[in-house]
């Protein structure tokens, strides 16, 4: 079931499926015979009945109607048809619903929205022959009209039906794949399928969805800088920013912390002090421009923005790590450890607290504490190779060859990951411009 | 401290109560800072390299442009040597844009006479494009020698004492014609024996033959770049043994040395753990470093992990360029510097003894002053004569084309001092040596040494397809000095590997080593400068010979040239 989240995100994109957000269109009733007492007069002024109800938006009356008008034409299509189609508006899941729907489907080819509905319904049932069997059945209709077969597809990827949609996707055209792949992606993400979000996502922009001057740009932008896809993010931001003047700070700072969360630092400099100039109160853009001065190899320019930080909050235990980061760096390991005191007791679980702290024990030669406090460090975060280089060198220190080996593997193995994650993200698979 | 593992009997100790002066230099006004001057045309040295670019963008093109500084006719005075490039893919060099340049030392007035063509060092006629050059005395005949690494085939040229040369490769088997990319070398006695060996660093696997396999950088005009060295393979370098009868034997194998493959760059010396045998450190191209321990007799242990520096202190191991091997803090343990390129840092490793260093880089104040500069070739030099060994670094990145591909490289920079304040920290001293000092150039080979016996160290460096600078300093040398000639009697010649220790009255201690290596593809003066500060003499100098001898002086007055000769007994 699609969140208020999901469809908000949807309605601002501007590409909504009648499937789940339109009112079904009624039609059909309309043509009234003249009355008689016969069960089919009966039954028609009951599914004339039903009709008005729904219309009037009581849709348990038109129910009730409506059965009663199948009680007394059992066959009547029309009947089973609107019957079929309340109730699934009733309950999704209903297999009343189905079974009408189902025994219909066959004489009314153009009714897109029954067709829709009954696919639902088999995906919902996770009914997979019965779901492939009817897409199969739709085929002609998908290739006539390019707009329902988006709808099938978007139908698929509801329900996670990825490789049926994409089987289906390849036979649409390429603005349409796109905007279903698009949908699809953020469907994925509302429903916290990241690796799946990220994948769809990237497959419209493959086939130039969003367009670079849409304002739907920032929607993916957005998504993808919570994905962590942060060089996709970037390229989207700096497309969303290229194209509209109205960007606000805070979607500037995002462009810079996608940078950041690259590698690609001297860009989320230039953002970052843009964000600050612009708007200086911006949260944490002070103590992200000391972190990335300092990953820039210029530690004494990252102090102020750091102090400037403790200033605004004085309990960020994160701008003490930092500090403590810098005073090492200066080799003033007294001062070092001050700092890091300072944000332990603040907060013990801090991972950058125990790496800096295990970096200062390697330092000074106390081996010992340098395990425990780089070991703290991968328990809070187990993917960050720094801290792995460093426990390889206190167990080699403390004699532990074996341990020194394998934590030098798992540096080894994490490092060049890493390294290949931003070398893949700057673009530099085939081309060398850092030597 | 005398080597422990040495035999007794070798631990001699002279006292000597004066020393032979060959020249006695002023004395100094002054210490701080100075300026320098680029006296290369004025001085006669016109050399210009070729690198022979090509669009197909062949990897030692913007490898190589060596130089060497070495007194080749033992005037006293030392002479220049600069290498050339060669035109692919024949490499064989017929004209005067390819050939490499001695130039002769004319003595007092620092003018320089080129002299290549009667010495036989042009290289004509030579299928080769250089990369290095290695100076040493590997006869013992008294005259310096020449060991010439190429993209191709090595060539050893035999002094012949009479200002020419002869190319003695074939005779000597050090061509090394298996695997044509070759890169630095040194003469090192890894045995005591008194005879130089020979190291060589292999940069990587690579023919003309597979090249056409890779294309780097974009696919538009003048978008080709110089592969990353990760595409290539890695091959191990090379030691051999000489026999002392002008042949040389392949030891890699025994040694130790052929087990680690790599991708080697400069290459340095220097016994770090004070055990009397010289150790060796290459520093390798995207690949972590090599520290071979001598564990004696010229058997050697790859170490660079045990020892930390296999790489920084994040684990990163970086594009390694030149490397110097000198201790820089004055504790008498040689400590590491190596330059890479622009955001790696130049890395400063200091030697906590036990074999363990620690990476200094950042509270040295390296780190900061050095993240958005590329090097190459470098050098431990007290240049402002205090006491304290500066750092100096031949600037410029590797690819040629840099620019286009990252806002923060400079393709051609300047070259780059860093300022030993004695306190465990450097500054960059770069902008006050003047407007010379700041020309930018794609800076390769890095030759240091006294040419005019001043007591003040001047620095020859090479430009790819630019002609090559000669730094003097301005005026009166600042703070007083010391230059040590060695002679080895049992052990080598050159006195390579000999260790001189000079106590100042003030306490300070002073420590170097006799090496020619530095850096990348580069020899300097073999010579041992010491600058002395405000101190007008030294109150004993000790030497400890590669042979085990140790020789003592004492009370020797600064600003001379000093000649010692190891006592034959």
């Amino acid at each position: 079931m699609m969140s208020r989240k999901q469809s908000g995100m949807l309605a601002r994109a501007g590409i909504l499926s009648c499937l789940f957000f339109c009112p079904l269109t009624v039609t059909g009733a309309q043509q009234q015979k003249p009355p008689r007492a016969s069960r089919e007069d009966q039954a028609s002024t009951e599914l004339s009945a039903g009709l008005r109800a729904y219309r009037s938006g009581q849709l348990e009356q038109a129910i009730a109607r409506l059965k009663r008008a199948h009680t007394l034409t059992p066959d009547s299509p029309q009947v089973r048809l609107y019957l079929g189609l309340f109730l699934y508006e009733q309950n999704k899941d209903s297999l009343e619903a189905r079974r009408y729907m189902e025994s219909i489907v066959d004489q009314f080819p153009e009714h897109g929205d029954l067709q829709l509905r009954l696919l639902d319904s088999y995906l919902r049932a996770r009914n997979e022959a019965k779901s492939e069997a009817l897409v199969g059945q739709l085929q002609a209709r998908m290739a006539a009209d390019s707009r329902f077969a988006f709808n099938v597809i978007y139908t698929l990827i509801s329900h996670g039906h990825i490789v049926s949609a994409r089987r289906e996707i390849d036979k649409l055209s390429n603005n349409l794949q796109g905007e279903v792949l698009f949908i699809g992606g953020l469907i994925e993400f509302g429903s916290g399928e990241n690796e799946r979000a990220l994948d769809l996502l990237e497959k419209a922009s493959g086939r130039g969805f969003p367009l670079r001057a849409s304002r739907q740009m920032l929607i993916l932008a957005d998504s993808l800088f919570q994905l962590r896809a942060f060089p996709q993010a970037a390229k989207a931001y700096e497309a969303f920013f290229a194209n509209h003047s109205d960007s606000n700070p805070a979607q500037r700072f995002r462009l810079g912390m996608s940078y950041y969360g690259y590698g690609d630092f001297e860009r989320a400099l230039e953002q970052l002090q843009r964000v600050r100039k612009e708007a200086p109160a911006t949260p944490e853009v002070v103590f992200y421009l000391g972190s990335i001065l300092i990953e820039l190899k210029r530690p004494e320019e990252a102090r102020p923005f750091l102090l400037a930080e403790l200033k605004r909050d004085p309990s960020s235990y994160k701008a003490m790590t930092k500090m403590a980061d810098l005073e090492y760096l200066a080799g003033q390991d007294d001062l070092c450890r001050q700092w890091l005191e300072k944000s332990m007791a603040l907060n013990g679980q801090w991972f950058e607290t125990h790496m800096v702290y295990g970096r200062l024990y390697n330092r000074l030669g106390e081996y010992e504490q340098a395990v425990k406090s780089l070991e703290a460090c991968v328990r809070e975060e187990p993917e960050y190779p720094k801290a792995y280089f460093q426990l390889s060198n206190a167990w080699r220190r403390l004699g532990n060859e074996e341990k020194a080996r394998q934590y030098l593997d798992r540096f080894n193995r994490l490092q060049d990951a890493a390294v290949s994650r931003v070398q893949k993200a700057r673009g530099m698979s085939d081309k060398p411009p850092e030597r | 401290m005398i080597a422990p593992m040495l035999p007794t009997i070798r631990r001699l100790t002279y006292i000597l109560a004066f020393a032979s002066i060959l020249h006695a230099g002023s004395a100094p006004e002054s210490q701080g800072t100075f300026i320098v001057e680029n006296l290369a045309s004025r001085a006669g040295l016109i050399f210009k390299q070729n690198n022979f670019a090509t669009e197909t963008k062949y990897p030692f093109e913007t490898m190589g442009g060596a130089v060497a500084a070495l007194d080749f006719n033992n005037d006293g005075y030392l002479d220049l040597l600069f290498l050339n490039g060669a035109p692919s893919p024949s490499h064989i060099r017929t004209a005067q844009d390819s050939f490499n340049r001695l130039y002769k030392n004319n003595g007092p007035g620092l003018t320089f006479t080129d002299v290549t063509e009667s010495s036989g060092l042009s290289g004509r006629g030579i299928a080769g494009y250089p990369q290095g050059v290695a100076v040493g005395d590997y006869d013992n005949n008294g005259f310096a020698d020449i060991y010439v690494t190429n993209f191709g085939d090595n060539v050893l040229y035999h002094n012949n004492g009479d200002g020419t040369f002869s190319n003695v490769t074939a005779k000597a088997g050090v061509a090394m014609s298996g695997h044509p990319f070759k890169a630095s070398a040194c003469w090192i006695d890894v045995d005591n024996d008194g005879f130089l060996d020979l190291f060589v660093t292999h940069y990587f696997e690579w023919t003309f033959k597979d090249h056409a396999d890779y294309y780097c950088g974009d696919r538009k005009p003048g978008y080709r770049s110089y592969c990353r060295p990760e595409v290539f393979k890695a091959l191990p370098n090379v030691l051999f043994r000489n026999n002392g009868d002008g042949t040389f034997k392949d030891v890699s194998e025994e040694s130790g040395i052929a087990k680690y493959p790599g991708k080697g760059m400069g290459v340095a010396i220097a016994d770090y753990d004070n055990d009397g045998w010289m150790d060796i450190l290459v520093v390798n191209d995207k690949a972590p470093n090599f520290l071979y321990h001598n564990k004696g007799h010229g058997v050697f242990e790859e170490v660079a992990l045990n020892a930390g520096v296999w790489a920084n202190e994040y684990g990163q191991y970086v594009s390694g360029m030149g490397c110097d091997f000198k201790d820089v803090n004055n504790d008498g343990l040689p400590d590491i510097f190596y330059t890479d390129l622009v955001t790696e840092c130049f890395t400063l490793f200091l030697n906590r003894g036990k074999g363990i260093f620690q990476d200094r880089t950042f509270p040295s104040g390296l780190g900061p002053l050095t993240s958005a500069h590329s090097g190459w070739s470098t050098k431990f030099m007290d240049w402002d004569n205090d006491g304290w060994k500066d750092i100096f670094v031949a600037g410029s990145h590797v690819l040629d084309n840099s620019e286009i591909y990252s806002r923060q490289t400079r393709y051609k920079e300047p070259c780059f001092f860093y300022r030993n304040l004695g306190n465990g920290k450097f500054e960059d001293a770069s902008k006050n040596l003047g407007s010379d000092f700041q020309a930018p150039g794609a800076y390769r080979g890095l030759a240091v040494g006294d040419f005019d016996n001043d007591g003040a160290l001047e620095a020859a460096v090479s430009r790819l397809n630019d002609s090559c600078v000669f730094y003097k300093k301005k005026g009166v040398p600042a703070g007083n000095w010391l230059l040590i000639n060695l002679r080895g009697t049992r052990s080598n010649r050159d006195g390579i590997g000999a260790r001189v220790e000079a106590a100042l009255p003030s306490g300070l201690k002073l420590y170097e080593h006799a090496t020619t290596a530095n850096g990348i593809y580069s020899a300097s003066d073999r010579r041992i400068h010491l600058g002395l500060g405000k101190e007008s003499a030294v109150l004993s100098l000790q030497i400890t010979w590669p042979s085990g001898v140790v020789q003592k002086l004492e009370n020797v007055r600064a600003n001379q040239v000093l000649q010692i000769s190891e006592p034959e007994k």
